[in-house]
């Protein structure tokens, strides 16, 4: 009685093991003596503790598909899927990386083929980072249109998982264009943020601050365009510039951006006052300013004038940095780091380091506004030896607008190496040498969204945490009447300012810069 | 013997309801076409993850999508007139349902009013479908709430507030407040509760709290609000009229099927004919006052972009006369039919052309409106760089038009940028309207193809390789640079002549003809340049002998003709017009005088329209 009792429920086990020993891809798989193809190549990275999960497309053509993560010191977890996009779990991801800081990850991927076969290709290796990245980064959500736009928002995303929300969106301000969002030293309490075209102005928003500012004046050029924020909070750098546009056909550029004339100013936001010094306003074109960590020096780049009436490849800029004692208000004298005539490039988006050691930059062919630039690659200055080296990290297509992250491991760019149309942020770490390792795209949650997704994700900077402030809150500062920003004329040598000075009132609108004849 | 009065009036009903709904196909599948309801609209709708994250940054309601896919079969004539009668048919159903819960004695078929009604306002090519599928909702949910009338206290209110939320986050927001009237109404006249105050209280309590949580913000988005605010050729006059139709329709339905109402009115009409008559007048009035919102010649704009679309240009020309002075864009098409019917060079005067260039060729005084048609006349001359330049543009307009994506994805593939003719066409093939030709071009990435695929799009026409920059306030400098490559390129030739006599530059139409003319190989100098060639061979002041045998006779007759008519009115300009323009208004003296905005002083702006 009992061995008929037990005959079925044995072979009902039996059959179990059988069809689970005929399914595992580990017992019958082939194996491929080769990484699988994967989209986005996630393999042979340093990944930081914190990322999202990196959602992956399998390449590999087959029916199914089996992915196993794994590391030395756990077993890990493994995904089976009849389709290629493998998305992973949120909670087994965090677990692998927070135990295996400073170690490698392992993703062996088997494929079944239409021949039932399971194939096993050579596992993908990944380091995982002791080092964090910041939890957020903050983009510009933009169409690829050079003149016109519609939607068009600053956005905020989690590194951590896939959530994104608006800050701003231009639906809420008439649709008018939103840029340069600036962050004072990553700090999403202190934020900057341009609008052109009505509502018109400049928003400061900080915990103490709340500013819609016009920031035209009679001795300056134009409205504030490229921001930089001292790190003591104080001050910001802008580039002032009269812009115009250069159309290209399809082909490595889409736009040229070209200056008439550029100036780089500081407005101190305590005394809602314009400054300047000869030496970054000069009839050379002055242009975006950034700070080193310690605030001790303005960096920035510079073309001569005499380019002004050549062909547009010909004009080329240094990367120069000059002195500035912030409690007196005092100007060193520029000093030249990198030298367009020796490098035979030009320089643009120059980004110290947090430990002031390095300075990351573009350089391209020409000009300075190089995300349409598919010549443009990062480059990184060792401010001790005075010795430049290409990163490892560029690609046929452009790269552009790099920071760093808080702790200067990481370093954000821009890239649209996937099909030079699309800009998307790349993440590369940078190890205590200076060396960057491979990058690695923003991860998706639906892997398949590199493929459909039709806006980019222009300029991303690194934020430290979320930024709180409710749109509402930021939409009420815009909607207030604008406070105009004063030039410092009394202390400021207005007739030594060889472009700052402008002697009648200026009859080109900020806007109509951007639109004017070739 | 209920049972079979049961299935006698079902087999009645139903035979009602096929005779409609085969009424309805045949009208819509014969007299509308279905296709024009989406110009403009271009509904996209694909199953993407990015596509529905898009949407949601836009604030758009389910509705949006919801219309958007229903939409998207239009694009097929027989599947769309059939998606169109059933909703219909569908709308007549759950009004009938109304008035069957209301046990109102109405007439038979009053429940297809609506459907009828929104049947004409599809003739104006508008947002009718749209309104339908709000009428439908809203009517489910009205007949939710019927349904529930009678329920307990909390059920009722429960009932209530989902309704009124959905409604306020999925309809417009008049549309709720259409919704939240009948609530009101239903309690004060039809609710045996005592309580009826109290609930009338909570749901005033709740639509206040939602407008006041989202004060400021857009709530929904329809495709109505859509197509309204973003495209100043919509065949509406007013935002708000239209909006409320939509109220005054759901009321007067909504209050007709209110029982108590009804026979309270009833009793002072006591003949049943004349309460009858009443409603029929009543959905009459409705049919004028819907109808008259639209701008007749809204539906004329869309006829024009129709037969544009499929290349049916003299059917185009046929409506140079009904075309209004701010109407850009069908001025814009008018002009191309006249190259594409040949006669371009021969009557451009034969359209109206008070915009000078402006509506030759769309420079820098445009909306985001105007860019894909000046991608479309790129991609027909060959300058496929310009065609995705402007292309890309009018993305800004709509992310996911599919008439912009497969643009992009053709000229991506013509220019060999794989990568992004595969971003494109991995969009597109996300749609089941577009996932066939998304496939199918996603085949075509070799040189053979792609060859095969440019000389179905544009012929022998050169692609253009070498022309660097879009220069997009001079055209006339980018179409010097098609014609120095490419020399037979007849279309970059005309529009050149053209541009330059709409400007009134006689100078540069002289050399330009001069440079480029022997590429094109026109039997005899056409009869405009003729004319243009006149006037600059007397402004300059050249010796008659020097031109008089190259005009041809009949030409400079009418040229002493025209300047005897002035002379005859005194030189008086004015007095002359009528005159002038009856007899030479083909001609350029004419639009040089009269017409071109140098002697008119019209004020274009820079995004005009």
């Amino acid at each position: 009685m009992n061995r008929i009792k037990t005959y079925p429920i044995f072979s009902f086990f039996s059959l179990i093991i059988l069809i689970s020993c005929h399914n595992s891809p580990f017992k019958n798989a082939k194996n491929i003596d080769a990484l699988p193809e994967i989209f986005p190549d996630y393999s042979g990275i340093v990944l930081p503790p914190n990322i999202a999960p990196l959602n992956f497309t399998i390449e590999e053509k087959g029916i199914q598909y089996f992915v196993n993560f794994n590391s030395d010191n756990t077993s890990g977890f493994s995904i089976k899927s009849r389709k290629p996009e493998i998305v992973i779990p949120f909670s087994k991801w965090g677990k692998l990386l927070k135990k295996n800081r400073g170690e490698k990850i392992r993703m062996v991927v088997y494929v079944r083929g239409h021949n039932k076969v399971w194939k096993k290709f050579k596992p993908i290796e990944n380091i995982i980072s002791k080092d964090s990245i910041d939890s957020y980064i903050a983009y510009r959500r933009i169409n690829s249109g050079m003149i016109l736009w519609e939607d068009m928002a600053i956005v905020q995303r989690n590194l951590g998982n896939f959530s994104e929300s608006d800050i701003i969106s231009n639906q809420n301000t008439e649709n008018n264009c939103m840029h340069c969002h600036t962050f004072q030293n990553r700090d999403p309490n202190n934020m900057i943020l341009h609008m052109r075209r009505s509502p018109s102005g400049t928003l400061i928003k900080t915990k103490e601050r709340s500013l819609w500012l016009s920031t035209k004046t009679h001795y300056t050029l134009s409205s504030f365009v490229y921001p930089a924020w001292h790190p003591d909070g104080q001050y910001i750098a802008f580039s002032t510039n009269r812009i115009h546009q250069n159309f290209f056909g399809r082909g490595n550029r889409i736009n040229h951006v070209r200056d008439d004339a550029s100036d780089i100013v500081i407005y101190d936001l305590y005394n809602n006052e314009v400054f300047t010094t000869p030496e970054i306003a000069s009839k050379d074109f002055e242009n975006i300013p950034a700070w080193s960590p310690d605030g001790k020096y303005l960096y920035y780049i510079q073309s001569s004038h005499e380019f002004k009436h050549l062909h547009d490849s010909l004009e080329k800029y240094d990367l120069l940095r000059i002195e500035f004692d912030q409690e007196n208000k005092k100007w060193g004298k520029p000093e030249m780091l990198v030298s367009s005539e020796k490098t035979g490039l030009s320089v643009s988006f120059p980004q110290v380091s947090p430990d002031g050691r390095y300075v990351l930059f573009c350089m391209a062919d020409y000009g300075y506004f190089t995300i349409n630039n598919s010549s443009s690659d990062l480059y990184l200055l060792n401010l001790s030896d005075t010795t430049i080296r290409k990163l490892p990290v560029n690609s046929e297509q452009t790269e552009s607008f790099p920071s760093w992250s808080g702790n200067g491991h990481w370093i954000l760019f821009t890239s649209k190496r996937f099909d030079g149309m699309f800009t998307l942020p790349f993440f590369s770490y940078v190890d205590s040498t200076g060396t960057a390792h491979k990058p690695f795209v923003i991860p998706f949650e639906n892997p398949a969204s590199y493929f459909t997704r039709l806006t980019n994700m222009n300029r991303p900077v690194f934020l430290a945490g979320k930024v709180e402030y409710k749109e509402k809150e930021l939409l009420e500062i815009v909607y207030t009447s604008t406070e105009k920003v004063v030039f410092d004329s009394i202390h400021v040598d207005i007739d030594a300012l060889t472009h700052a000075t402008v002697k009648n009132e200026p009859s080109v609108d900020e806007e109509n810069t951007l639109y004017k004849k070739n | 013997m209920n049972l079979k009065k049961n299935i006698s009036n079902f087999l009645i009903d139903t035979f009602y309801y096929c005779v409609f709904g085969i009424f309805l196909f045949v009208i819509i599948f014969k007299v509308y076409t279905p296709q024009l309801l989406n110009l403009g609209l271009q509904p996209f709708f694909a199953f993407d993850s990015s596509y529905f994250d898009y949407y949601q940054t836009q604030h758009n309601s389910i509705i949006l999508l919801l219309s958007i896919f229903f939409l998207q079969f239009l694009n097929y004539p027989v599947l769309g007139s059939l998606l169109i009668t059933v909703l219909l048919l569908l709308l007549s159903f759950v009004y009938r349902k109304i008035f069957e819960i209301s046990k109102n004695p109405n007439p038979k078929g009053i429940e297809f009013i609506p459907s009828i009604l929104i049947l004409v306002s599809l003739k104006s090519y508008t947002i009718g479908l749209e309104t339908l599928i709000i009428f439908l909702l809203a009517g489910l949910l009205l007949l939710g709430n019927r349904i529930v009338l009678n329920m307990k206290f909390w059920i009722r209110i429960g009932c209530q507030i989902i309704s009124l939320v959905i409604a306020f986050f999925v309809f417009d927001l008049l549309v709720t407040f259409a919704l939240f009237a009948f609530l009101i109404v239903d309690e004060i006249f039809v609710s045996k509760t005592q309580k009826k105050y109290v609930i009338i209280s909570l749901n005033i309590i709740i639509l206040a709290a939602l407008i006041y949580l989202l004060k400021g913000f857009q709530i929904s988005k329809t495709v109505f609000y859509e197509a309204a605010s973003s495209n100043p050729r919509i065949s509406i006059s007013n935002y708000w009229n239209i909006i409320s139709i939509h109220i005054l329709v759901i009321l007067i339905i909504g209050l007709f099927s209110n029982k108590k109402w009804v026979s309270d009115f009833t009793l002072r009409i006591p003949l049943f004919f004349i309460r009858n008559w009443v409603i029929i007048f009543l959905s009459a009035l409705m049919v004028v006052f819907y109808s008259s919102l639209f701008i007749h010649e809204g539906k004329y704009n869309k006829e024009i972009e129709y037969y544009a679309s499929i290349g049916k240009w003299n059917k185009v020309l046929d409506y140079k006369n009904k075309v209004e002075l701010n109407d850009r864009i069908s001025r814009f098409l008018l002009n191309q039919a006249l190259y594409h019917t040949g006669r371009m060079s021969e009557d451009l005067f034969l359209v109206p052309q008070e915009w000078g260039e402006h509506t030759l060729i769309l420079t820098m005084t445009f909306n985001r409106e105007c860019t894909i048609y000046n991608s479309d006349l790129f991609f027909d001359m060959g300058f496929i760089k310009a065609a995705e330049y402007w292309a890309l543009e009018s993305q800004t307009n709509k992310v996911y038009s599919p008439r912009i994506l497969i643009r992009l994805a053709t000229c991506a593939l013509l220019l060999k940028d794989y990568p992004v003719a595969h971003k494109y066409l991995s969009v597109l093939k996300k749609s089941l309207v577009y996932k066939k030709s998304a496939n199918k071009m996603l085949t075509y990435f070799n040189d053979k193809d792609v060859s095969k695929l440019k000389n179905k799009m544009i012929g022998q026409k050169k692609i253009h390789h070498n022309i660097v920059y879009i220069n997009n306030n001079r055209p006339d400098l980018n179409l010097i640079q098609i014609l120095k490559e490419d020399k037979n390129n007849r279309m970059a030739f005309e529009y050149l002549m053209s541009y330059y006599l709409l400007q009134n530059e006689l100078g540069a139409f002289k050399q330009s003809l001069t440079n480029y003319v022997d590429g094109i190989g026109f039997a005899r100098t056409p009869k405009i340049y003729q004319e243009a060639l006149l006037l600059y061979y007397m402004s300059t002041k050249a010796p008659m002998e020097q031109y008089l045998s190259t005009i041809d006779k009949n030409i400079l007759k009418r040229f002493s003709q025209f300047n005897k008519t002035l002379i005859e009115y005194n030189m008086n300009g004015k007095l002359a017009r009528k005159d002038l323009n009856k007899r030479f208004g083909d001609t350029y003296w004419y639009y040089v005088r009269y017409l071109s905005p140098k002697t008119t002083g019209l004020n274009i702006k820079k995004r005009s329209i």
